[in-house]
């Protein structure tokens, strides 16, 4: 069933039309969206060049944002995500968009006391921009196809490329998620994280818009704002991130009874996180694991065990199926892994999803990689296998350094440094190559640790501390410590910026 | 001896993980978007670096816009939130 078909039922239904979208600015029921969305269809008509071509759209975590992201999936139109420009920017400073796109269209924010008739002309928050790059450079719109999303996607490692979904495996993905959590239409959803990514997108709004359940679209949150529209709205169900969770375990000071479920994704959360917020919000907290190529991908339900919940990725989506590919099976051939540090059934996790992505595609839209359907799609993450073929995530795969014949996983080297007590957070990485490395000399890495407020610690203890948890080959050349950790947009530790900072420390004890 | 207000001034200037200079810290600058422009984790950290400096605790409805809409707003509640000492 098309998503126009889908909305429409959702509209008419006397158990959803009532219910409420809101931005804490703006707020309409789903009764009034056929009219807005008729509304912004003339909008497009009215424009030089009318509708064609893929779009680049700019779309805050607004109510004009919500009619924008759902008119165009209603209509199929292709189009690529992306978050809101800074506010005040000038045009020409405007971050490029793909060449492959006719024009950009913008979700302007909405000056501060504004009148619901204001949404009734799309002149008021949309604006549309025809790529002046694509004309300049004579770039021929490769991609012709309508009825496709992409989304950018920035790895911990690698550069930026795009990530291509039929927005029609999109919307079975976000069904998934209608199923898992039990979205109904009694249900209201608010959504602190952004819409313009995969998790927002996938995994709560369009889910929510399926289920015909009230929307609180919540933009730049903060604890403050937060706790107030939690008053006015009562939430049953939040999608967060683990920064969020530790923001809301600051702010609430009363047990939650009111969240049926509350949702963490993005990041892996740490344990001791996770038990402490779900006991604040009497237990229906659960860690759902995805990513921007496959949507959802697995995740607990509240009523598990909370050792289960706090330590696993719980079950798989529905028509997901999950594997570990021990190294031992790998076709790459490596040298044996340090009995000490490798766990039982450690490996890859490679998932076969029938919704997943279409493949990448380069900013010109031309295919860079398009995965064989029905093949199973390596994450790219460590996973362990627990008893009962429960799967625990361990850290990325290919973060691997090769110590004295031995390969060894800096995910695990970061798992046993966690255990001092002086560390709060430790990422290592291979050091940046410096010129006058030989091919044959081990690999470095280094450390970096955010020591715990409250301890002190010099790095040279830091290290002696590693010679009671790890092998001697295992052990880092160097460590730093730092205040903070670089974090990418998406929030995830910035490796690259990581590893450029092990050549300027270096460079510095030099002089 | 120093007032609530510069005591203020001088955690947000000196102790919280922002680079925020003290001459910009007015009592009636917002401390948000349209003022210093504290961001969520600014504000998680702001809210226990008061509670520790000056023993006080919010309850979850002290925690709102109105408390923290500029450094003199805090201050007041904060005095109000001190246990009296009684001379």
């Amino acid at each position: 069933m098309s998503f126009a078909t889908l909305l429409e039922a959702t509209v008419r239904s006397s158990a959803s039309q009532d219910n409420i979208l809101t931005d804490g600015q703006f707020t309409l029921t789903y009764a009034a969206l056929p009219q807005l969305l008729a509304e912004i269809a003339d909008y497009f008509g009215r424009q030089a060049g009318g509708r064609g071509g893929c779009l680049a759209v700019e779309c805050p975590n607004t109510v004009p944002g919500a009619l924008t992201l759902l008119y165009l999936l209603q209509q199929e139109v292709s189009f690529v995500l992306l978050p809101p420009s800074e506010q005040g920017e000038q045009a020409s400073s405007w971050k490029p968009i793909p060449l492959f796109c006719q024009s950009r269209l913008v979700v302007k924010r909405a000056p501060a006391v504004t009148a619901a008739e204001w949404l009734h002309t799309p002149e008021n928050f949309l604006l549309l921009e025809p790529n002046r790059a694509q004309q300049q450079q004579a770039v021929a719109p490769v991609l012709h196809m309508p009825g496709y999303l992409f989304l950018r996607t920035s790895g911990s490692m690698g550069g930026a490329k795009l990530v291509a979904h039929r927005q029609a495996k999109l919307l079975a993905n976000a069904r998934n998620c209608v199923e898992h959590y039990h979205f109904t239409s009694a249900d209201r959803a608010v959504i602190p994280v952004p819409i313009a990514h995969m998790y927002g997108l996938g995994a709560e709004f369009l889910p929510a818009v399926l289920a015909g359940a009230a929307l609180d679209l919540q933009d730049k949150t903060n604890l403050l704002r937060y706790l107030e529209r939690e008053k006015h709205f009562q939430p049953t169900i939040a999608f967060v991130t683990p920064t969020i969770c530790e923001m809301l375990l600051k702010g609430f000071r009363r047990p939650r009874t009111s969240y049926r479920v509350i949702v963490s994704s993005g990041q892996r959360i740490s344990e001791t996180l996770f038990r402490a917020f779900d006991e604040r919000v009497n237990g229906c907290l659960v860690n759902q694991y995805g990513s921007s190529e496959m949507g959802a991908i697995a995740a607990c339900v509240p009523s598990a065990a909370q050792d289960q919940k706090a330590t696993t990725i719980g079950q798989p989506m529905p028509g997901v199926r999950l594997m570990i590919e021990g190294r031992n099976n790998h076709p790459v051939t490596a040298p044996e892994i340090a009995p000490e540090i490798a766990e039982e059934g450690t490996g890859e996790l490679f998932c076969l999803h029938p919704y997943g992505f279409a493949g990448y595609v380069d900013e010109e839209g031309k295919w860079l990689h398009q995965p064989q359907p029905d093949a199973w799609y390596p994450t790219g993450d460590l996973a362990k296998r627990l008893p009962d073929n429960f799967i625990q995530m361990v850290g990325r795969a290919g973060n691997s350094i090769n110590r004295r014949g031995y390969l060894v996983q800096l995910a695990e080297i970061e798992q046993q440094m966690e255990k001092i007590p002086a560390v709060e957070q430790v990422v290592v990485v291979r050091a940046a190559a410096s010129t006058d490395s030989k091919a044959n000399e081990d690999e470095q890495m280094v450390a970096i640790c955010v020591v715990n407020p409250g301890e002190t610690a010099t790095p040279a203890q830091l290290r002696q501390r590693c010679f009671d948890l790890l092998p001697a080959y295992a052990i880092p050349d160097a460590v730093l410590i730092v205040e903070t950790l670089p974090l990418l947009p998406s929030g995830k530790v910035d490796r690259q910026a990581l590893i450029a900072l092990t050549v300027t420390r270096t460079l510095r004890t030099k002089i | 001896m120093e007032t609530t207000i510069d005591q203020l001034k001088h955690l947000i200037a000196n102790e919280l993980d922002v680079n925020i200079q003290l001459a910009e810290i007015g009592p009636d600058v917002p401390l948000l978007e349209d003022g210093l422009g504290l961001d969520s984790i600014a504000i998680v950290e702001l809210i226990t670096l008061i509670e520790e400096k000056f023993a006080v605790e919010f309850s979850e409805d002290e925690l709102n816009m109105e408390a923290f809409a500029n450094i003199r707003t805090l201050s007041q509640w904060i005095e109000q939130a001190k246990t009296p000492v009684y001379a």
